[in-house]
């Protein structure tokens, strides 16, 4: 229970920074994504039932600030947590460059599951090119703050005397 | 039994991307959005993206401070501590001065409108960027409905698409699910303005015969029974007549400045034009 409580905590947070404190700042050519990381986050130190809901409703979270169609991120961060995972569960990842490159990995698997949703809507939505363009840099953000990401969650849990 | 004991989570992740794909397929096909804990989200979420947001705004001017003290690198130690500090100072003073010119210019664009309309505070924007939303600090309880227009000075914003009790979500022109229908103000053609995935606008279904071209302005129609009649949209920067079909379309340039949005006006039932005076006999 704890445990969710932190993670709920973090998403706050981390869906705080994304919709006010990164679009303020100047010359940002994409907004990284941090919720995609806390979902990586779930696939490697969560595979549980409540892990892979935990994903889904981060990406309901994300859904209710972003973007018009519902279900879009849910069903993007539920295909990222499947791949995380199957990834996580043959090698160990914990900090640095191999977390790095899961975070990379699970920003394109969202980049190819959120296309996917677009095209299943069968509406006006994000076309291939543009979608992984948008996926490609997404992930390369990721990668990039995956550490980071990572450390505070550790240092959240101390705090709370998970670990 | 056992296997689902044993499949626990691939079994939950399936049935989450199973209702996530109902979820796009059923939402694809409803305008609007009528999601329970989207709004619940939304109305959690709201106080704290209005103080985060005061904060995001701090952080911008303090970084734009950072910036120049960077460049004033050059100059002796005193001088810079004091350009730095006259710099807070002058952030602190400049702040009230353009909000004040901004209201201003809001206050003033409302007297144009006849009906009622609110001003809403930009407070969130699109959390992934691969859409052009905003959040915006006004609900239901301020009489904020869904399907409302949201306008500034310069034109039109967008549409409120979901609203929670203290907050709303707004869809600008220039995401790719967002159309207006608009008129080339010059010729009275009439078209459908669609934002594009990069951020810009099109001029879409303007029939081939219909002379538009490049610099002209476009305007709602009112036909949409969203927008009021005669707000600019954007002015046409290229115009392709390529293919073969029915119509041309044209890339056109917002009118507002997305990016730099702080306070919009949202319409609360319909709103129309001011009728301008009847002039004077003998004027």
């Amino acid at each position: 229970m704890r445990s969710a409580v932190a993670l709920a905590v973090a998403a706050v947070a981390a869906m705080l920074m994304q919709t006010t404190i990164f679009p303020s700042l100047p010359g940002l050519p994409v907004l990284p994504d941090l919720i995609l990381v806390l979902a990586v986050y779930l696939g490697v130190a969560h595979q549980t039932i409540g892990g892979a809901a935990g994903a889904f409703l981060l990406g309901y979270f994300l859904d209710t600030f972003s973007g018009t169609l519902l279900g879009q991120n849910s069903f993007a961060l539920s295909a990222v947590y499947l791949s995380v995972r199957f990834v996580a569960r043959h090698l160990w990842f914990e900090r640095g460059l191999p977390v790095m490159a899961l975070a990379f990995f699970g920003g394109l698997v969202r980049g190819v599951a959120v296309a996917a949703a677009a095209a299943l809507a069968a509406g006006p939505g994000p076309n291939w090119p543009h979608a992984m363009r948008a996926g490609l840099v997404g992930a390369a953000l990721a990668a990039l703050l995956a550490p980071a990401v990572f450390a505070a969650l550790a240092w959240e849990k101390r705090q709370l005397g998970l670990t | 039994m056992d296997y689902i004991r044993r499949n626990g989570v691939l079994l939950t992740v399936a049935l989450c991307l199973v209702v996530g794909a109902a979820l796009v397929v059923r939402s694809g096909r409803t305008p609007g959005r009528a999601d329970p804990l989207g709004r619940a989200f939304l109305e959690v979420m709201a106080p704290l993206e209005r103080a985060a947001s005061a904060i995001g705004r701090g952080l911008s001017g303090s970084w734009q401070g950072v910036a120049d003290l960077v460049h004033a690198r050059g100059e002796n130690a005193v001088l810079r501590e004091r350009v730095q500090r006259l710099e807070q100072e002058l952030d602190r003073l400049s702040e009230v001065e353009p909000e004040n010119a901004r209201l201003r210019q809001l206050l003033d664009f409302r007297q144009t409108l006849q009906g009622e309309l609110l001003t809403a505070r930009v407070i969130g924007r699109d959390a992934t960027g691969l859409a052009r939303t905003l959040t915006i600090d006004r609900g239901e309880s301020a009489g904020v409905a869904r399907g409302a227009a949201a306008l500034a000075p310069a034109g039109v914003v967008g549409q409120v698409f979901l609203v929670s009790r203290h907050a709303a979500r707004v869809l600008l022109v220039t995401d790719h699910n967002s159309g207006v229908d608009a008129l080339v103000q010059r010729t009275r053609a009439r078209g459908i303005v669609q934002g594009t995935v990069d951020a810009g606008c099109v001029l879409n279904y303007v029939k081939r015969t219909e002379d538009v071209q490049v610099g002209d302005a476009l305007v709602s129609s009112g036909l949409d029974g969203i927008f009021p009649k005669g707000l600019p949209i954007g002015r046409v920067v290229a115009i392709d007549k390529r293919g073969q079909g029915l119509f041309q379309s044209a890339e056109v340039a917002p009118e507002v400045d997305i990016e730099r949005l702080e306070e919009v006006l949202v319409t609360r039932g319909p709103v129309t034009p001011v009728e301008p005076a009847p002039a004077a006999p003998g004027e």
